[in-house]
């Protein structure tokens, strides 16, 4: 189980949307979420 | 001074008045093929064979074609003269050498996009709008062009086409996504190509191969049966070393078209005729905060030339410009994610890693965030449009550096290091945002070009190409082409 709450929402949504998500993506995916969720805040 | 005055009559265009055969048309441009064709100082056909004949000198360096199409090319120009010899009016455009970014539909060939994935798609059936278009104008199209995976991308890097090179430099990027667009044309290989921007995708390819692109307002130009990436802020446009090439595309390709929802249903606005008028009378500012912060200082003298070129002394704040790239980030990602659910579901190893982490990750964003996304770019679209209530045209940098070096990640930004690839696009992604007509024109700085954006308000494409046509004919802003090619 994942111990980071952003690894445990990577995993939850990987598996409710049927998104194979490797482990060796999942640092990459991971970045670029906080990166996104970032501009989201600003950009709201 | 106010060097508005330096709207001056227009070059010569025509070809001088004598009968002798033009035999070299490498060093013409679209317009001069045009004339020269229909003039029957040249064949389309010997044009077009120049033309195959630069891509197989030049492309295994620049590395800017995934397909030419060399019997499809011989065979509309062999219709160009015999339309010619028949007396037929053979088009503005005829018998010039023109090719495609990739995501184009081009009729036999699968439309890949950038990608691996779509090279399993049947063939087109039918050529894109915008092809049809310019072949109906008399242009010959001899090929399609390489580009960043599913137009996500800045760089003009292809992990399965390999990457397109900057003829100035082939070392360098091309920018993207459009860089074979870049690439082919800055090279001189055609004088004209479409391409696509989403986030930047026309100008960061002009900006740093030297050249002039035209990002559309909107909904202006058709999309049908090119392959998407967000739709809701994609726009086709193309790419020329002139002013008056670049307005000669965009004139043929104008018109309605019911086959893209978004296109508008104006009736075509020639700008060509327009290009000499006096720009004296135009309101220009220089946009300043965002724009003026995040540059590299060759951007800052770039854009330094222009003003001091227009005689400008105004300086504007386009409202909350660093949200406005926030928020097209966000529904970039989104949509683009969106779009290609399935695919990352059913071959997530066939996409670039790094395309595909970012598509991951749009999936994964919550809507209430992409709503406010949304609610702030319509509230940001009003703020923008009101301020073109006072100002005609808005100069701003394309790009905040020179073309870096292939394989580049990062460079370092007011002291702050940043990743190359999600950073070139920041002084782009505010104005394509709102659709806003912007052209980029190539400042011909030493070692390398780079570009600024030429914006107008909505529908204002004339403006914003009759400025970009006075700087280039008072000598400030060019596309020569690049040693070697």
């Amino acid at each position: 189980m994942a111990a980071d709450p952003l690894d445990a929402y990577i995993d939850a949504v990987s598996n409710a949307l049927a998104l194979p998500i490797e482990e060796a993506w999942k640092r990459a995916v991971k970045a670029n979420l906080e990166v996104v969720a970032e501009a989201g805040a600003a950009g709201g | 001074m106010n060097s508005r005055c330096l709207t001056k009559p227009s070059r010569p265009v025509s070809l001088q008045p004598d009968t002798a055969m033009i035999e070299n048309p490498d060093d013409l441009s679209a317009l001069e093929i045009a004339q020269a064709v229909t003039g029957r100082k040249m064949s389309a056909l010997g044009v077009t064979e120049a033309a195959l004949a630069r891509i197989a000198k030049h492309d295994s360096i620049l590395n800017a074609f995934t397909d030419v199409t060399a019997d499809r090319a011989r065979a509309k120009a062999r219709a160009v003269d015999a339309a010619v010899a028949a007396g037929h009016n053979a088009g503005p455009l005829a018998g010039v050498p023109f090719a495609v970014k990739n995501l184009f539909d081009v009729q036999g060939l699968s439309t890949r996009a950038g990608s691996k994935i779509n090279r399993d798609r049947r063939p087109s059936p039918r050529d894109a709008t915008l092809i049809e278009r310019m072949e109906a104008a008399g242009a010959v199209l001899v090929g399609a062009l390489n580009m960043g995976e599913y137009a996500y991308d800045f760089t003009g890097e292809n992990v399965h086409d390999g990457s397109s090179r900057n003829p100035h430099d082939v070392t360098r990027m091309t920018g993207g996504s459009s860089g074979g667009s870049g690439g082919a044309v800055g090279g001189g290989l055609v004088p004209l190509a479409l391409g696509s921007d989403t986030n930047g995708s026309i100008r960061v390819p002009s900006s740093f191969c030297g050249i002039f692109g035209l990002k559309p307002t909107y909904g202006r130009l058709s999309r049908a049966r090119s392959f998407p990436f967000v739709a809701s802020f994609d726009h086709l446009g193309p790419f020329a070393r002139r002013v008056d090439d670049l307005a000669l595309a965009y004139d043929a390709m104008q018109g309605p078209d019911t086959e893209d929802a978004a296109c508008t249903t104006r009736p075509v606005e020639s700008v060509t005729p327009l290009l000499t008028q006096d720009i004296g009378s135009l309101r220009i500012a220089v946009a300043g905060g965002y724009f003026q912060n995040n540059v590299f200082p060759e951007a800052s003298e770039a854009v330094a030339r222009v003003a001091e070129a227009l005689g400008i002394t105004r300086v504007v704040e386009i409202p909350e410009a660093a949200r406005a790239r926030a928020a097209a980030y966000v529904i970039s990602t989104t949509e683009g994610a969106s779009l290609h659910l399935d695919r990352l579901r059913q071959r997530p190893d066939d996409f670039d890693p790094a395309v595909r982490d970012r598509l991951l990750a749009g999936a994964m964003i919550p809507a209430p965030l992409v709503d406010r996304a949304q609610k702030f770019r319509r509230w940001y679209r009003a703020q923008v449009l009101e301020l073109f209530k006072s100002v005609d045209v808005i100069i701003a940098p394309a790009t905040p550096c020179v073309a870096p070096k292939l394989g580049q990640a990062t460079f370092v930004l007011d002291g702050v290091e940043l990743p190359v690839r999600a950073n070139i696009g920041i002084h782009t992604q505010p104005i394509s945002f709102i659709g806003l007509p912007v052209v980029a024109v190539p400042v011909p700085l030493e070692p390398m070009p780079i570009g600024v954006q030429i914006i107008a308000a909505p529908w204002r494409e004339d403006i914003a190409l009759r400025v970009a046509y006075a700087l280039e004919h008072a000598g400030v802003v060019a596309a020569p082409r690049p040693r070697g090619f």
